[in-house]
């Protein structure tokens, strides 16, 4: 019999013939294999309770001021501007970990004002969380919303931030029935647009987007990270 | 065939490193408005008994890889075969699992985890007709 032409041929009649009949898995093997797999990922879900327990609630930032959309001082020397959206879980990162270790270790000492601003971007729950927000800030509870709904996050565009569910959301606060009114007039929507087009006039292109002074950083920047530019600019003074 | 789940698992190593380090990465963790990464990432689900569902994929796909290219060898032990049977297998009901999360309850799909999912079952097909078809004479 003339022997295999080809290394290929070779390597299959080694592969498929001899060695494979000698040292493939029985039916069996694979069978135990299997049934392991399977129960192994059962049980680590399982296990795992699927996920991860969600946060229950974000922790209220104190000694802030309420009106406007400064947090802080006015006269504070260091302006961090955020550019966010209600719906982006980046922005519920930044604001559920890093704002409030901000908060305490430089607003409340009169360093440091955060800035929020409108960038909402993300489908139309964006523009009614935000105008909600607006609606919020007439009596005066912009922050108070501003953390609620960020520890209310789940999924874009999804029912979680529709208008009743603002509603709900608004007199969970206590904020009076003009509220509801305020939502479904839709007066602050201008506002909103407008300055999401400024976000994107500054070059802003996704969120959060932060300029600590002048200094630009695009996504959830951790403490640190901001902790080592405030550092620096009140050692610059 | 063996060389297609080592190129196929090597894809899904590379996706796998890449998530890992994009979990990883503070500066990545940002909203750019398209796909729905962000949210699966920034989701509660992006965590399993404490550890990065990222990290359980790239520890996967390393052990899937690893494997693979062994049997690439002439010599290759038999226990090669069932051992890449059982991690694809397991691999593809996990991502399933995770599929599942995202379309029905995260209401987001992340395309690169997708991607995951695709080379995981695409591994486990090929393995499987490679191990079940009949033996060829």
């Amino acid at each position: 019999m003339a022997p295999p032409r080809s290394r290929a041929e070779r390597q299959r009649i080694r592969r498929g013939g001899a060695r494979a009949d000698a040292a493939r898995p029985s039916g069996r093997q694979l069978a135990i294999a299997g049934f392991v797999a399977v129960a192994g990922v059962l049980a680590f879900i399982a296990f795992s309770g699927g996920a991860s327990p969600a946060p229950s609630s974000s922790t209220p930032v104190p000694g802030v001021r309420q009106a406007s959309h400064v947090r802080g001082s006015d006269n504070a020397p260091i302006t961090i501007e955020e550019w966010a959206d209600f719906q982006c879980p980046a922005c519920g990162m930044f604001a559920r970990a890093t704002e409030p270790q901000v908060v305490t270790t430089y607003v409340s000492r009169g360093q440091v004002k955060i800035v929020y601003r409108h960038f909402a971007f993300l489908g139309p729950e964006s523009q009614w969380a935000a105008e909600a927000s607006e609606c919020a800030d007439e009596e005066g509870k912009f922050w108070e919303f501003h953390d609620r709904l960020f520890a209310s996050q789940a999924g874009e565009n999804r029912g979680t931030f529709s208008k009743d569910n603002l509603k709900r959301i608004g007199d969970a606060l206590g904020l009076s029935p003009s509220f509801a009114a305020c939502v479904d007039s839709g007066r602050h929507a201008q506002r909103v647009r407008d300055e999401t087009q400024a976000g994107q006039r500054k070059d802003v292109r996704a969120t959060p987007t932060l300029f600590v002074q002048e200094q630009k950083l695009e996504g959830a920047a951790t403490f640190d990270q901001l902790k080592t530019i405030i550092d620096a600019l009140i050692g610059a003074r | 065939m063996r060389r297609t789940v080592a190129v196929v698992s090597g894809i899904g190593l590379v996706i796998s490193a890449y998530l890992t380090w994009v979990h990883y990465s503070g500066d990545l963790a940002l909203c750019i408005g398209v796909g729905g990464c962000e949210i699966v990432q920034g989701s509660r689900f992006a965590v399993a008994g404490g550890v990065p569902v990222a990290v359980i994929g790239l520890g996967g796909y390393v052990l899937i890889f690893a494997i693979a290219v062994l049997r690439l060898r002439d010599e290759a032990p038999a226990w090669a075969d069932t051992a890449i049977f059982a991690l694809s297998l397991a691999a593809t009901l996990y991502v399933a699992y995770l599929t599942y999360i995202e379309l029905f309850v995260l209401g987001a799909v992340c395309p690169w985890c997708v991607g995951v999912a695709v080379c995981s079952v695409t591994v486990l097909a090929v393995v499987s007709l490679e191990l079940l078809r009949p033996w060829r004479t």
